[in-house]
């Protein structure tokens, strides 16, 4: 073997080529996840516009309370009427629980009404309340409107891949990953200032490689930032061995720790018996304390003489996309005498400066701060990020169509096949999920029971059959087909809409109904893009054979590897 | 290449991996654990330093992977750990955190 091939290796030739190994690997084992956790994170910037789309009977009932706003608040139930039903039920169904929390009314004094509480097993538990008679809302005779995850479904995959605790240090480990090959990628690159300026069209791998570096380079600052708040927010999860080495370990440790940090001065049980005393004194001073209406009334303890009644508020939109921490007022009083023990204000926290950054980092990584704006700034930047782990595992596979480099041995061609199949199903394959979703989420029968489950057996089915196909189908091709169908799928989703529920995009911008509409305009822009890429696709592959090039390159993925020259030129360094 | 040269490489490549994976974990734990007794306020550097661990650990990732030898790699992390676990002790010891 030649010398020059043993400078590529881990740890081999400089220090800068030693990085650009590790980046390419490092890169392209994480790429596929990283893209999926960034996509749908970047989805989950509009959350709740995604659910207001795949609740459409919600729209009807939203439109009348918006009408009746003002005039109709004098006939719903007072605060204190609301407060005395909660607990009237929390003492007549839940009566030795650890902790009661009632959510009497929105920011406006009306809306829902709702109570959690702790059960024996120390799970949360909640139920909702009429808000005209305080009677247990039956979940049959909610009207029949279709159950589904909504948004949310985005926010729970990007974190914690629906799989929970598991998915969570999947997804960290991921997170950290693309700290690594943002730090390695930054030194293989030194060109950084040069970069922003340089774009080489229709040159193949080059173009790829520019493209690669062009979105990482530009959105730097927030990928770093993004990547990081995103470990940091989970740190006392990831990072547990201070809390082994000062609190112990196990699930009591952690809860202590968790007293330590959030509840400082929490008290014990006094064993002393003594009823709740009327809680809307508590609640009109603490309002007056934070400055905010209450949206939670959280009493530790009910029942004993040791009880604490804490008021926690609204955060008024306009205050909140001015500060960076997201918290919100509260205000703690004990029960037994009505003394104050605790006051944290709007944006506050009960810590030190550590806790203020953790209260930001959360800010940060959620876009909490800045109103629609960051919103949208974090969606593009979010895409920018997509696109940098896309062009990253495709210049990977590009660069390897020209020029086998025999990494795996024997069964290097077989890998090289596996990858390219990753390629497709994570990159395509994935945008058919989401829009599937949203199909799944119109095509459903409404009154289906575990109606919200199979939306999401849906997403992962999709997925799973675009991997098969990419596995089974030659990469050009599974790369057209799954194009095409990710466009026929967005393009004809306002349809769909029309045709199953008789909403259409029309008539939410006329309405001005923005987050319906933007949900819509948004999947036909994407329909059209991937309908442009599908046609630049055929148009190149058919261009291929009259320019004589090896008849192996019919065999090999996109035709932008075409240009033997360019294949040579460029190497990661 | 002869059979032991791809042998010794890959015995390379796992102990790179090693060294990053878990020396990297090891010297952020050791690091928040070092940070727990940095003050009276426990809880404070200790929250400050779960959030700065990362900092170590992506430092030793790419340290790793850097042409030093892995022997040489694992004399940095153990020594780094036995730092801060030593410092740990001693502000605990003599300063009574």
């Amino acid at each position: 073997m030649q010398p020059a091939k043993k400078e590529s290796g881990a740890g081999k030739g400089s220090f800068r080529q030693a990085q650009a190994w590790l980046h390419t690997w490092c890169g392209l084992w994480f790429s596929w996840l990283l893209y999926a956790v960034f996509l749908t994170g970047t989805l989950a910037v509009f959350e709740e516009p995604i659910t207001h789309w795949m609740t459409p009977e919600h729209h009807a009932h939203e439109q009348a309370e918006a009408l009746q706003a003002g005039s109709e608040r004098e006939t719903a139930s007072s605060m204190s009427q609301r407060l005395q039903w909660g607990m009237a039920y929390m003492q007549r169904q839940h009566p030795g629980a650890d902790m009661w929390e009632l959510w009497p009314a929105d920011a406006k004094g009306g809306g829902d009404l709702r109570v959690y509480w702790f059960d024996g097993d120390g799970q949360y538990a909640a139920a909702q309340l009429d808000p005209a008679s305080g009677n247990t809302v039956d979940a049959s005779e909610v009207p029949r409107v279709r159950q589904t995850l909504g948004g949310h479904h985005f926010v729970d995959f990007h974190y914690q891949l629906h799989a929970g605790q598991l998915g969570l240090w999947i997804v960290g480990i991921a997170a950290l990953a693309m700290l690594v090959a943002l730090v390695s990628g930054v030194i293989t690159h030194r060109r950084i200032f040069k970069d922003f300026f340089t774009f080489r069209a229709r040159k193949g791998q080059r173009s790829w490689l520019d493209m690669h570096n062009a979105v990482a380079v530009l959105t730097l600052p927030f990928q770093f930032m993004i990547a990081y708040t995103g470990i940091a927010i989970s740190c006392s999860t990831f990072m547990p061995a201070g809390i082994a080495a000062y609190f112990g370990t196990g699930a009591e440790a952690v809860k202590s720790f968790q007293v330590a940090l959030n509840e400082p001065g929490k008290p014990q049980r006094s064993g002393q018996a003594m009823s709740v005393p009327d809680l809307e004194s508590f609640v009109l001073r603490g309002q007056a304390l934070i400055g905010q209406p209450v949206r939670a009334v959280v009493i530790d303890y009910p029942g004993d003489a040791a009880a604490r009644i804490g008021i926690y508020g609204w955060n008024d939109a306009d205050d909140l996309s001015k500060r960076l921490s997201p918290s919100s007022g509260m205000a703690m009083f004990s029960a037994a005498t009505g003394e104050l023990q605790q006051l944290r204000l709007p944006g506050g926290v009960d810590g030190g400066a550590a806790s203020l950054t953790q209260s930001v980092i959360g800010g940060l990584h959620m876009a909490t701060y800045g109103g629609l704006p960051l919103k949208w700034m974090y969606f593009i930047c979010g895409l920018a990020g997509s696109a940098m782990m896309a062009t990253g595992a495709i210049l990977f596979m590009v660069k390897r169509r020209g020029k086998h480099q025999g990494e795996f041995g024997s069964s290097t061609s077989t890998v090289y096949r596996m990858i390219e199949a990753a390629n497709v199903a994570a990159i395509v394959g994935l945008g058919i999920a989401c829009v599937g979703f949203l199909w799944a989420n119109r095509l459903l029968p409404v009154e289906i029971s575990q109606r919200s489950r199979w939306e999401l057996v849906v997403f992962f089915a999709l997925w799973i059959l675009a991997l098969i196909h990419a596995l089974l189908r030659s990469p050009p091709l599974a790369w057209r087909d799954q194009m095409a169908a990710l466009a026929v799928l967005c393009l004809l989703l306002p349809l769909l809409n029309l045709v199953t529920t008789g909403d259409q995009l029309a008539a939410y911008l006329l309405d001005g109904d923005w987050e319906g509409a933007g949900v819509e305009l948004f999947a036909v822009a994407v329909g059209v893009a991937a309908a442009g890429a599908w046609a630049w696709m055929r148009k190149t592959s058919g261009l291929k054979p009259a320019r004589k090039q090896m008849a192996r390159e019919l065999s090999k993925g996109l035709p932008v590897a075409a240009d033997a020259s360019a294949a040579k030129q460029g190497s990661l360094s | 290449m002869s059979q032991s040269d791809g042998l010794r490489s890959d015995w390379g490549l796992g102990s790179r991996l090693a060294a990053a994976v878990l020396g990297g974990y090891a010297v952020s734990s050791a690091w928040v654990v070092l940070c727990g007794a940095m003050s009276q306020a426990r809880l404070e550097t200790m929250v400050g330093g779960m959030q700065s661990s990362w900092l170590w650990y992506v430092a030793v990732v790419i340290g790793a992977f850097s042409p030093a030898s892995p022997r040489r790699i694992w004399g940095v992390l153990l020594i780094l750990i036995l730092a801060m676990l030593a410092a740990t002790a001693a502000l605990i010891l003599l300063k009574g955190r």
